[in-house]
């Protein structure tokens, strides 16, 4: 035994004992209590054994010593009886090697101790017959009897309806969810990873209350449309900002144009959902509060996995398959040939082929029967139906990604790695992604009060040919919409191009081109390197004070490249043409945060005092040619025309805020926040904004110490924020910009957009109220928040009248208010001691909108257009409602039908609104031990979209509505019979019309009624079936956990009131990118395999 | 403070600059620019009936009128964001006490700003004439002008730009960026002139204005007009794959791919006139077949499209050029002027003039031209005054192309050449009953921003339709 030589002089106590733990290793284990601590002695041995000092020390106090295992010494005073030692092992089920921080308590005591870093427990008692108590957030407390035992090993289990009881809010700073006065719901990392999407945001949809998102079928890395309580700033940014581990991440929005373009994906794809610990949804102003005006909209916290601190190294490995097809695609008519009137085209031109103008491109022609007519290519062809052409055009979807993590550590550092490789493969048959992730996070604590964590992600994608969208030129699938349904894909295929390579289409439209010309010949790759890194250094400076610092950095190399081979019957791009563009994009946050809390009796508080520096630095280099000299060589060189430009923009915000929260017992709580940023990009003497939140929550069911059965919990909360907002680099000046041109002198040009010289900031006052019940021993939890939200001020461009010769001008002006109620509802209705288990969440919420002001006295604010319609913000109605023209209709509603028999344009009115009246989603999940089956019902009531495909369908006479009458037409008893009255007398209307004229009528008086569509659907958005291995079997393999599930995302519909298309067909993910269709992809259903391995 | 000022310093453009380089995008805007393009393609050569329309967008030249949310807003945003615009720049930083405080400068700015003001005006009516462009100036609710107004205002505005560049020296100018005339004052002297003509020739038939107009024409006739081709007021392009170097129609009329209308081939036929060659591409049989304008859908599956010309290189090829106004132009109006006795002048020698001007310019052969001008009926004037003025609107009809807006104005101001009022059922009658549109309607972006001038405006002129009649368009 080893022998100790010490010697102190008028030392407290526990200072003895440490000293003595120091230098021999034994510790000493007593109550704060029961042992008199500041009690001053003295010791002088030399070379003594364990058992002499404790002799020594035994005389100089009034305590008894006992010697246990591990080098453990019980202190407690003399004359007390001795207690009894109790120890053991907590574990879960999912922490089979132990569950550290566990509190273990005797019941009827304030006496407890935790458990270490590997679940074990050593607690003294004061006689054998006590009952401890085990609690850890997350699982559900147990107590057990000792009963004379002196080991208890505990499983707990996990406490779904608790899991949101610690969540991480605002600034990173992790909160009992009891103290919150605002509303906040946290997904974890099994429930994002349950049925795995490319852009984990998705996988949001329809669990969180009052979040609505919208996928863009837009090809493989399209964008999502994420909107949180309604659109809150007309013409601006209104998604969430995302921030990740603290660090903010620009997450701006993608899609193409009215006129085309492509969707190039946002940054939320850049997520990877293996990394992710878990994502909290802060829903109002007050509580994104502290992040200012970026946290307007919400905000959506990230928080990656961190290592965790076991023996050796764990490795995990999950890999996950999915295939893709087409959800929903068109109804085609199937039996009338290309023409119109009734008649196929009449040929001409050498050799002979149908007309290939309007209206003879249209499907308006004979009935197919067999009978054999000159193709498009001028060749003798038998007409027979064609299938969907969606069909046998795209191919089906694939995606293959697989993760390695290692994670380890000890008590002092962890560290995780992951790597991850993704491929997929869209449905338009040359639309690829592949990505990979590389992830390191370390922790580390630097002595006792340093706290040192870090991360570094890079992530390297690259996209081949995004689809082309709306009216682009190259959107094939408008082309496939609108091609005669005699004509077959096959020979569309076989035939792109003529010898001299002009591409060769049935038709002389540029609109409309042959698909697979495009699939060959119009092609775009670009490529990302984003890299993302954080170090944060904590110090735990005292008991009571905290400082951390933080700086994070995320920057952006992106590169892209979209060129054409000549052959295209255009002259402006007919001989080839090519754009590249290269731009770096680069964020840089730093900030400290200075943490004091301290505990009064009843009374705590924890007051933070915070700054933040950020630095954007934006810079791009474009450029373009057009008549390619040299055939498949995309070099710059190699064009004839080209041209060049670049942009470089900078912005800095200063920001200094303070946080305070105050506790009353463990039922009143009151958060406060202040915030004051310096932005670079406003007029210096406007360039301050301050904003604030209160957030109060009130336990009742504490307070009242209501002791009802039914009521677990009770709590009452209310929130006040109001945030601002400032603008965009260089937009408080006029410029003079100089054209790029090769003209003998310089052209200068003033842009359209006049500057506004005394802008300031934007504000959003908010308010919530809402409840929290946790009810029958937390078998329900519900969570009721109602909110209102208005914006003032708004920076926004507005529109000017074109005669003043300038199109917007920045300004600050339009009020918008939001309000709105959701509801979360958690229940276990079933749950039976064999291990059945029956879980449901239940999403619903309701928001509405009101334009309350705009600018002047002009009296709408045109937010999207389309043919024939424009969405708009007009005062006294909700964003977004779409005017097209109506039919001309009598006072009953009837249309009134012309003497021909046709429908006329009548008013330019309100016909729709973009907006849902509610969404919900269900969500149920069975288990049973290891099997567990869940599955999502995601529900949007109301909500109306306008759809171009639809009228373009029925222009061209493709879709299966346009067949009727046509029968009849040519039968000669009759046509088509538009519903109405007739203008003439007044009685229902009897004149058949020449079904080719229905639809153009309606298309040529612009005449929008038919293309407003219902966008209310019920889908079933998620399926999982999952399965853990027992890990009985496991047992003697190094694996310790196995799981694999099944997954369907977006499997079909209970109920659609769209024709043809999905409601989610939009474009765009902008704020009103989900009220328009306009022929994107159709939107797909996937089916996967996912295994994940846990050595 | 001074940090964030650098920050927000932008270093993509500068806040000053030599008002000189803005003159010269305002002049390429003016001949070049959307205002113009959209302005002459679509409306004014289909309502001028050259072109028509042959496919699904044919709706304008059937006599539509629901565009205000495009075709008519690009046509009035063009000449706004476009050549007003930067001409107002330019009259902001020469004019009296600015920054590039320069008279010279400011008259010939001035000429550019008229020249756009009003060809947008003879195509809406009222507009913000006085007030427009002036956003800068913070006036973002400009009011409209009356027809009249802005006429003579324009007028007044010409003899003072004149005045000043009679005695002004060329290096007070625009020496380095005059896209139009490369700063010879002479040329811009007979031009601005020769605009005023054109100006008091379209207001003469008012009956209040007549002696106010007629004094004007022989103010511009006592001073040196346009008389040579090489004084035209021309946008010249190139066979260039650089698209600023292109003919700004050429890539339009891919889109829009118009047809011959057969009114305009079936009258130079009708005149045997040598430009039938100029103007229009023979088809795959070597024939000039026009489409007549405006048909209705049962009838214009009756047409093979194929079989139908269209447009010359001369009019919508890469390197056609665009005459704003020329020199046969002038010598026509004053044929006119002559024929209605403002002058002394003989009439028909005026005439004989700008028909061979008009041929030259396109490069007829001279001995060709020798040949129509001494055997051809219709290269004489004959038969009645009113024939003989016929003969004379007739010819300004084809010797302004390709400014279809001045065909459009004349049919408008003089009822020359005569448009026939369509029936169906083989025509679509669209919304004027057939009868040839004489104005466009407002933006919606106007209408809907400055409504209460807009309102104003209509006070002044009568309902937003495409049948109200301009001030000066009186005769028949």
């Amino acid at each position: 035994q080893e022998k100790i030589s010490l010697k102190v002089e008028n030392m407290n106590l526990e200072n003895v004992f440490k000293t003595i733990h120091e230098k021999s290793g034994y510790r000493f284990f007593y109550s704060d209590d029961l042992v008199d601590l500041e009690k001053i002695i003295s010791l002088d041995v030399a070379e003594a054994g364990i058992e002499q000092l404790i002799e020594i020390l035994k005389t100089k106090t009034n305590l008894s010593f006992r010697m246990m295992e591990d080098q453990l010494i019980v202190v407690s005073p003399v004359g007390e009886k001795h207690g009894v030692m109790i120890k053991g092992r907590v574990t879960s089920a999912r922490e089979p090697q132990g569950l550290p921080g566990v509190n273990v308590v005797i019941k009827g005591t304030a006496k407890g101790v935790t458990t270490g870093m590997d679940g074990t427990y050593s607690i003294e008692v004061p006689e054998e017959a006590v009952v401890l108590s085990f609690s850890f957030i997350g699982f559900q407390p147990q107590e057990i009897a000792a009963n004379g035992q002196r080991e208890l090993n505990v499983v707990l289990v996990e406490d779904i309806q608790s899991i949101d009881e610690v969540v991480v809010t605002a600034l990173s700073i992790e909160r009992d969810k009891n103290s919150l006065g605002y509303s906040i719901t946290q997904v974890g990392s099994d429930e994002i990873n349950r049925a795995k999407e490319n852009n984990p945001v998705n996988s949001l949809a329809g669990k969180v209350s009052g979040l609505q998102i919208t996928k863009s079928p837009t090809g493989v890395d399209g964008s999502s449309r994420v909107v949180l309580r309604g659109v809150a700033s007309m013409l601006g940014n209104n998604r969430p900002l995302f921030v990740i581990d603290g660090i903010p991440m620009d997450a701006g929005f993608g899609g193409g144009g009215r006129w085309g373009g492509k969707d190039s994906g946002d940054a939320l794809a850049d997520l990877n959902p293996e990394d992710i610990e878990s994502m909290s949804v802060l829903k109002g102003a007050g509580a994104a509060a502290a992040y200012g005006s970026r946290g307007a909209n919400g905000v959506i916290l990230i928080t990656t996995k961190k290592g965790k601190n076991k023996r050796g190294i764990g490795i995990s490995f999950s890999s996950g398959y999915t295939v893709e097809k087409p959800m929903v695609t068109p109804d085609f008519q199937n039996e009338y040939t290309q023409g119109a009137f009734g008649y196929y085209p009449s040929l001409s031109g050498n050799p002979p082929k149908p007309l290939a103008d309007y209206p003879w491109i249209w499907s308006y022609g004979e009935k197919m029967e067999g009978q054999t007519l000159v193709n498009w290519l001028g060749q003798e062809e038998q007409m027979v139906p064609q299938a969907n052409p969606y069909d046998a055009f795209f191919r089906t979807g694939s995606s293959f990604t697989n993760t390695v993590a290692f994670d380890g550590g000890t008590d002092r550092t962890t560290f995780r790695a992951s790597i991850t490789h993704q491929d997929s493969k869209g449905i338009m048959p040359n639309n690829d992604l592949s990505k990979q992730t590389f992830n390191l996070r370390g922790f580390s604590k630097l002595g006792e009060k340093v706290e040192f964590d870090s991360k570094l992600t890079y992530i390297h994608s690259s996209v081949e040919n995004r689809p082309y969208l709306a009216e682009d030129g190259s959107n094939v699938v408008q082309s496939l919409a609108i091609m005669p349904r005699n004509i077959t894909l096959e020979s569309l295929k076989q035939n792109t191009a003529d010898a001299e390579g002009n591409m060769l289409k049935w038709n002389t439209d540029n609109t409309f081109a042959n698909p697979y010309w495009i699939l060959q010949n119009k092609l775009n790759e670009d490529e990302k390197n984003r890299f993302q890194g954080m170090f944060s250094v904590k110090w735990n400076a005292t008991e009571h004070f905290h400082l951390m610092v933080r700086s994070g950095l995320d920057y952006t190399n992106s590169s892209s490249k979209d060129y054409e081979n000549p052959g295209r019957p255009s002259i402006a791009t007919g001989q080839g043409s090519i754009s590249k563009g290269m731009g770096n994009s680069m964020e840089w946050n730093s900030d400290f945060l200075g943490t004091y809390d301290k505990r009064f009796n009843d009374f705590s508080l924890n007051l933070s005092l915070g700054g933040n520096y950020r630095y954007n630095k934006y810079n791009s280099i474009s450029q373009w040619g057009s008549v390619m000299r040299v055939p498949e060589m995309y070099n710059i060189s190699n064009y004839r025309n080209y041209g060049t430009s670049e942009w470089f923009s900078k912005k800095q915000v200063y920001s200094l805020y303070a946080l305070g929260q105050f506790a009353f017992q463990n039922y009143l709580y009151l958060d406060v926040t202040a915030r004051n940023d310096w932005s670079s990009t406003l007029p210096l003497e406007n360039n301050s904004y301050f904003y604030h939140s209160e957030n109060l929550s009130f336990l009742f069911s504490e307070a009242f110490k209501l002791n009802w059965e039914w009521l677990t919990t009770g709590k009452l909360r209310a929130s006040f924020a109001k945030v601002g907002n400032d603008t965009g680099a260089y937009e408080i000046a006029q410029y003079y910009s100089l054209s790029q041109t090769q003209t003998d002198y310089p052209l200068a040009s003033i842009g359209g957009q006049l500057p506004h010289f005394d802008l300031k900031p934007e504000e959003t006052s908010s308010w919530e109220v809402g409840t929290n019940l946790a009810m029958f021993k937390n078998r329900l939890a519900v969570d009721f928040t109602y909110y209102y939200s208005i914006s003032d001020n708004q920076i926004m461009n507005v529109d000017l009248t074109p005669s003043s010769g300038y199109s917007s001008r920045k300004m600050n002006a339009g009020k918008l208010q939001n309000r709105g109620v959701e509801v979360q509802l958690n229940a276990t209705p079933v749950e039976t001691p064999g291990g059945f288990s029956w879980d449901v969440i239940l999403t619903w919420s309701k928001n509405r909108s009101e334009v309350m002001e705009l600018y002047g006295d002009m009296e709408f604010l045109p937010l999207a257009e389309e043919f024939h319609m424009s969405i708009q913000a007009r005062p006294g109605e909700p964003y977004g409602v779409i005017y097209t023209t109506d039919y001309k209709r009598d006072s009953f509603g009837h249309k009134l039908i012309d003497k021909n028999g046709f429908a006329q344009a009548g008013e330019w009115k309100a016909m729709g609104n973009i907006n849902p009246d509610w969404m919900g989603g269900i969500n149920n999940q069975f288990s049973y031990k290891n099997l567990s089956l869940s599955f999502l019902v995601d529900i949007q009531k109301g909500g109306d979209i306008y759809s171009w495909g639809k009228a373009y369908m029925g222009l061209f006479g493709t879709s299966a509505e346009t067949l009727e009458g046509r029968a009849e037409w040519a039968a000669g008893t009759g046509g088509f019979i538009e519903e109405g009255r007739s203008e003439s007398n007044g009685q229902p209307n009897t004149i058949p019309i020449e079904p080719t004229l229905r639809w153009y009528n309606i298309y040529n008086k612009q005449i929008g009624t038919e293309w407003i569509q219902d966008a209310t659907n019920v889908r079933l958005r998620e399926l999982v079936l999952s399965y853990n291995m027992p890990s009985r079997l496991l047992a003697k393999l190094p694996i310790d956990d196995v799981n694999l599930s099944l997954v369907g995302r977006n499997l079909f519909f209970l109920y659609r009131a769209m024709d043809h298309f999905d409601p989610e067909s939009g474009y765009n993910s902008g704020n009103t990118g989900n009220g328009i269709e306009h022929l994107s992809l159709p939107s797909t259903s996937s089916y996967g395999v996912n295994l994940k391995i846990n050595f | 403070d001074d940090e964030f000022e650098k920050t927000n310093t932008n270093p993509n453009a500068v806040t000053k600059i030599d008002p000189e380089y803005l003159f010269a995008n305002a002049c390429l805007q003016t001949m070049r620019g959307n205002g113009n393009k959209y302005l002459q393609f679509p409306f004014a050569t289909q309502y001028a009936h050259i072109y028509s329309g042959q496919n699904n967008s044919m709706f304008i030249d059937r006599y539509y009128d629901n565009f205000t949310s495009h075709e008519y807003r690009d046509v009035f945003e063009g000449f706004y964001y476009g050549p007003i615009r930067h001409v107002q720049e330019v009259l902001r930083l020469t004019k009296p006490g600015g920054d590039y405080e320069n008279p010279v400068r400011y008259a010939m700015a001035r000429i550019i700003a008229v020249m756009n003001l009003v060809q947008l005006s003879d195509a809406f009516g009222s507009i913000p004439y006085r007030d427009g462009g002036l956003g800068q100036e913070g006036n973002l609710y400009p009011e409209y002008d009356s027809v009249e107004t802005i006429y003579k205002d324009a007028l007044d505005e010409l003899k003072n730009a004149i005045t000043v560049l009679n005695t002004a020296s060329s290096a007070d100018g625009f020496p380095g960026a005059d896209p139009i005339f490369s700063n010879n004052l002479e040329n811009w002297r007979r031009f601005a002139n020769s605009l005023r003509l054109r100006y008091a020739m379209r207001i003469r038939f008012v009956t209040e204005e007549k002696s106010y107009a007629e004094n004007i024409i022989k103010e511009c006739l006592a001073a040196p007009l346009i008389e040579e081709n090489s004084q035209n007021v021309v946008n010249e392009n190139q066979d260039s794959d650089i698209g600023e170097f292109q003919n700004p129609v050429y890539s339009h009329y891919d889109y829009w791919k118009w047809k011959m209308s057969a009114f305009f081939v079936d009258r130079l036929k009708l005149l045997n006139d040598p430009r039938l060659e100029v103007f229009v591409k023979p088809n795959t049989a070597g024939e000039f077949v026009g489409l007549p304008n405006g048909l209705s859908n049962s009838a214009l599956p009756d047409w093979d499209l194929n079989t139908v010309s269209s447009p010359a290189d001369n009019l919508v090829g890469k390197a056609a050029p665009f005459y704003f106004m020329s020199a046969a132009e002038i010598w026509l109006l004053r044929a006119e002027a002559a024929l209605a006795g403002i002058s002394q002048e003989n009439a028909n020698q005026l005439y004989q003039t700008g028909i061979r001007k008009s041929l030259e310019q396109w490069q007829v052969d001279e001995t060709i031209i020798d040949t129509y001008l001494a055997e051809n009926t219709n290269s004489t004037l004959n038969g009645s005054t009113e024939h003989r003025f016929e003969q004379v609107c007739t010819q300004v009809w084809i010797s302004v192309l390709p400014n279809a807006m001045e065909g459009w104005n004349t049919i408008r101001r003089t009822g020359y050449p005569k448009i026939q009022q369509r029936e169906a059922p083989d025509f679509d009658l669209g919304i004027t009953n057939g009868n040839l549109p004489v104005r466009l309607r407002y933006p919606s972006s106007e209408v809907n921003i400055n409504h209460s001038n807009y309102l104003k405006a209509l006070e002044m002129q009568g309902e937003d339709l495409i049948t109200t009649k301009l001030w000066w368009d009186v005769k028949n």
